[in-house]
């Protein structure tokens, strides 16, 4: 029985996944909650009293968001990236790549290096900014990434599956 | 690597191919240097289609827009008439001479190493394949172009992921057939073992069928020109006229029939009650619908379900007549279709994997579907989408005792599979699983809606009670036993056919409710492959093993359920190269 993979990401690439988990919850939080707050601070101004009391029912729905977006921001900003990035493991050995992903659903790949067509390294603005890049691998049946990556590291990471991928057959 | 390159005419306007033409040979069996136009059937064939679909969606607006109203209550007859068959006539005449145009720019071209198409035009596209990319070659042919004898030619490559086939879109049967000899003339890998069989023991009943379909494969039509294919016949089969006759009856369409006959059938009775009508109405009335008002509409239903399963039967017919598979070399050919034909050329050393499917009634005839899956591609007019069919049927329906001698004879690499008896089965603990899985969810959701039902029923006060509503919760808890019976027997026999083999070059895959699907796919077509864990599966200790290979249009995925954990890490290692 095989242990897990053994290398892992770099630390930092849990700062890119929590900046687009903030963006995302952010988003979904304005979204979901300003048109219910303003409809409330609307109907709040007016003098009715049916008007007064839908104002507060909307008022409460409104701290009711706010509230779950808060619990939202601790899950998927603080916790999931944390532990997802404990779970990701990947190994480049000499004939297969091995990845280990998956909070709950747990996911063990192998990538034959015989059968990669081609691998490339990839850096967005926010990789760049955290000095990260990410590897691509792609077979005939799609492509693999692992996602952040020390620039260097990526970048001898390509190189060593470019060589071990060289012998493989474009042709399937 | 193939590519589509827009070449460089200044502001995209057409200009003419510069290169002199060169005639396709007349019956030579070779393609001359140069390049050619397609056949000019295409000017008038595509021109009716677009032109028949425009006029189609012009009608459906016409119709559905009321348009029609107005037309007819505003003018007169005398001169709807001829606008109606102006706008035809320009219409057809517009789509003729788009094609034309297309015809006029079109031109395609072999060399030693590639295909080239030259086409567009406005917008020019040159596309380059070259032969060792070429997963597959197909002709269709419709009706009107089987008499004239020309076919659309489809040829399919391995692109990655924009995988899209460049299309020949008319040419000469006879033209279509020596491009084809010499696409597979120059990608290497022929077979030269195996042996030529023909079937010694033809009873009458085939002898007709054979010869119907010679008579349908062989309308050649007014240009197809003769051909003769230089490279032998290795193996070859058609279908029985008892193999159509039965393949047609037996399909699980016909399961669906008589569960939808079944069900109205209940329902007829549940609803019956409804009609003793209380009210005072004509006695007539009361009479006929209290008497006739079940049987009428059973019989309408019964008709219905027998027309539709004689079209059914039909339409088998017409899709699988004059099947005929065949192995020349390296290369599988196979051929359906009564009305419109299909023609498939694939070279043994692209298929990805074998299926061999068996539907529920199929499986108690002891008959099997096989199909080879290869690498398929998008037309290039054909905008995402899977193609009608993925892969190659090799056999619509054989009798399971000769799958190991067609597989053996087509798909020689497949000999080294797994036998019957290497197939290890799932432990213990998937059998609960999928009662969980296929029972247990089913149960609890339907059986808490026909509670709820139950409930409100019994909630409507006794003075408004119909017997009806009474009847229909009974059928409704009867259907509800009737089926966990069903799907506990389904699950039951997943569990004990669910099983997986490997060895060093294969690795087989089965699994099925009634019915039963075994998927082998060679070592060396796995692009990639792992396990998957659900958190209930981790308590459970067990994983799903799954395998993707290149396959289909993007990739196909095989996977199994429920492996122990020990023996999905173990297959995790077979993956390692």
């Amino acid at each position: 029985m095989r242990t897990l993979p053994s290398r892992k990401l770099d630390k930092r690439i849990t700062r890119v996944w929590r900046l687009s988990a903030l963006a995302n919850v952010v988003v979904w939080a304005t979204v979901g909650t300003a048109p219910i707050g303003v409809l409330a601070l609307i109907l709040g101004a007016s003098s009715s009293p049916e008007e007064q009391t839908a104002a507060t029912v909307l008022m409460a729905i409104t701290f009711g968001l706010l509230g779950l977006t808060g619990l939202a921001l601790i899950v998927f900003v603080v916790v999931i990236p944390k532990i997802r990035w404990i779970q990701w493991r990947f190994d480049v050995l000499d004939e297969e790549i091995d990845i280990h992903r998956g909070i709950f659903w747990r996911k063990r790949l192998i990538i034959p290096l015989i059968r990669v067509q081609n691998v490339e390294t990839r850096q967005g603005p926010i990789l760049r900014a955290n000095r990260l890049a990410s590897l691509t691998v792609a077979t005939a049946a799609g492509e693999h990434t692992i996602p952040g990556l020390g620039i260097e590291e990526a970048d001898a990471l390509r190189d060593q599956v470019a060589v071990l991928a060289r012998i493989a057959q474009e042709d399937v | 690597m193939r590519c589509a390159i827009r070449s460089p005419y200044w502001l995209g306007l057409p200009k003419k191919m510069s290169e002199p033409l060169t005639n396709p040979p007349s019956a030579a069996s070779e393609i001359a240097p140069g390049r050619h136009p397609m056949h000019p059937g295409y000017v008038i064939l595509n021109g009716l289609q677009v032109g028949t679909s425009i006029i189609a969606i012009g009608l459906a607006f016409l119709v559905t827009s009321g348009g029609w109203a107005w037309l007819v209550q505003g003018a007169s007859l005398s001169w709807i008439i001829p606008i109606a068959i102006g706008g035809l006539v320009a219409i057809i005449a517009v789509t003729s001479l788009v094609s034309w145009l297309y015809y006029q720019r079109y031109r395609w071209e072999i060399t030693e190493t590639d295909i080239h198409i030259y086409a567009g035009i406005i917008i020019k596209r040159q596309t380059h394949i070259p032969f060792q990319r070429v997963q597959a070659i197909e002709f269709r042919a419709g009706v009107v172009q089987r008499i004239l004898g020309i076919v659309r030619l489809k040829i399919e490559t391995a692109g990655g992921a924009t995988n899209k086939a460049a299309i020949i879109p008319a040419l000469k049967l006879a033209q279509a057939e020596i491009l084809r000899a010499e696409v597979f003339r120059r990608k290497k890998g022929e077979l030269s073992q195996g042996t030529p069989s023909s079937s010694a023991s033809e009873t009458e009943a085939d002898r007709l069928v054979r010869q119907v379909g010679d008579k349908l494969g062989g309308l050649r039509g007014l240009y197809a020109e003769q051909y003769d294919e230089t490279s032998e016949i290795e193996y070859e089969y058609g279908l029985s006229a008892k193999e159509l006759v039965l393949s047609a009856i037996s399909g699980d369409h016909n399961l669906v029939l008589l569960a939808v006959l079944f069900g109205g059938l209940t329902q007829l009775g549940a609803i019956a009650p409804l009609f003793n009508l209380d009210e005072p109405v004509e006695w007539i009335v009361k009479y006929a619908i209290a008497n006739y008002a079940v049987p009428v509409l059973s019989a309408i239903l019964i008709t219905i379900t027998i027309v539709s399963y004689l079209l059914g039967i039909l339409g088998t017919a017409i899709s699988y007549g004059g099947f005929k598979a065949r192995r020349r070399g390296g290369r599988i050919e196979v051929e359906m279709g009564l009305l419109a034909r299909q023609y498939q050329a694939v070279s043994v050393s692209r298929v990805q994997s074998v299926v061999i499917k068996q539907g529920a009634i199929r499986r108690l005839l002891g008959y099997a579907e096989i199909r080879l899956q290869t690498i398929d591609a998008l037309d290039t007019n054909q905008q995402g989408g899977q193609p009608r069919r993925s892969g190659v049927l090799l056999h619509p329906f054989v009798k399971l005792a000769r799958v190991a001698e067609i597989l053996s004879q087509m798909v020689p690499d497949y000999e080294e599979r797994c036998g019957e008896a290497e197939l290890r089965s799932l432990p213990k603990v998937a059998r609960r699983r999928v009662f969980i899985r296929h029972v247990g969810f089913f149960v609890g959701f339907y059986a808490g809606l026909a509670t709820a039902l139950t409930i409100g029923v019994n909630q409507i006060p006794t003075e408004y009670q119909i017997s009806a509503l009474s009847w229909l919760v009974a059928a409704v808890w009867i259907l509800l036993a009737l089926l966990t019976i069903g799907r506990s027997v389904a699950a039951a026999l997943w569990y004990r056919q669910a099983a997986y083999a490997y060895n060093s070059k294969m690795l087989t895959i089965r699994q099925g409710y009634f019915g039963l699907t075994t998927t082998i796919i060679g070592k060396r077509r796995i692009q990639w492959g792992g396990i998957n864990q659900n958190p209930f599966q981790r308590r459970a200790g067990v994983a799903s093993i799954q395998a993707t290979t290149a396959a289909g249009v993007v990739n196909t995925t095989t996977t199994l359920r429920d492996l122990s954990h020990a023996e999905a890490l173990a297959y995790l290692d077979w993956l390692r190269p």
